[in-house]
């Protein structure tokens, strides 16, 4: 266990911070939706100029 | 700049969603019971082989995410149910979150993700000024782009988007 300053600037677990994020609707459909513009924008849509 | 209007109508509308949603405007949705695991699996294998194997730009990539996207838009909408082993999670979390260590991740990975963006969007304006000179500040979307006409970037590439999909659907759409 770390003490002093190395505890203090101590970091949560990510996988943590993401339930906490995907726990409010604006944020998880915010994510989502952009996850799923990166499918269309690469696969679907056209991707660069012509 | 190409023109991108269904990508500017779904952006709007969601936003215009999420807005009415804040204000109230929105009936309230029950969340959904998660999926079992053999029709999630079965449904990301399918979109993995079309999205791969079928022409880029096609009708079936079009199909293919109208579809996941309804699904994934509805679901996340809604979230679901917490697990049985949830409220344990829970605990350890809120324990994080008293002592500003949650506070501390979020601050770097927000950090990371708007130095990101502002990459990428000095990127994408240099490569816009400077055309001649677009091979020194090439967007994600130029470097991208030849690799996916390859199948087995392609494959890779929507294999990881759609894994990356399943765990988002499955994290924390609970509380």
């Amino acid at each position: 266990v770390a003490h002093g300053p190395a505890q203090r600037a101590r970091t949560g677990p990510d996988c943590q911070l993401f339930d906490l994020i995907l726990g409010e609707r604006a944020a998880r459909i915010t994510l989502l939706l952009f996850w799923w513009w990166i499918g269309w924008h690469f696969l679907v849509a056209r991707t660069v100029d012509p | 700049v190409r023109a991108a209007p269904v990508d500017g109508a779904v952006f709007t509308l969601m936003a215009l969603a999420l807005l009415a949603d804040a204000l109230g405007l929105v009936p309230h949705v029950g969340a959904l019971a998660a999926p079992g695991t053999a029709p999630v699996l079965a449904g990301a294998f399918a979109s993995c082989l079309a999205l791969a194997f079928t022409p880029r730009h096609g009708i079936v990539d079009g199909i293919v995410l109208v579809a996941v996207g309804v699904v994934a838009l509805v679901g996340g909408w809604a979230g679901v149910r917490p697990r049985a082993d949830a409220d344990r999670d829970d605990e350890v979390r809120d324990g994080h979150h008293r002592d500003g260590t949650l506070r501390r991740t979020g601050i770097l990975w927000a950090a990371v993700a708007v130095a990101t963006c502002l990459w990428e969007l000095t990127s994408f304006v240099l490569g816009r000024l400077l055309p001649e000179q677009k091979a020194q500040h090439p967007a994600i979307s130029d470097l991208l782009d030849p690799a996916l006409d390859q199948l087995w970037f392609r494959a890779l590439f929507a294999a990881g988007w759609v894994a990356l999909g399943v765990a988002l659907l499955g994290r924390g759409g609970h509380r």
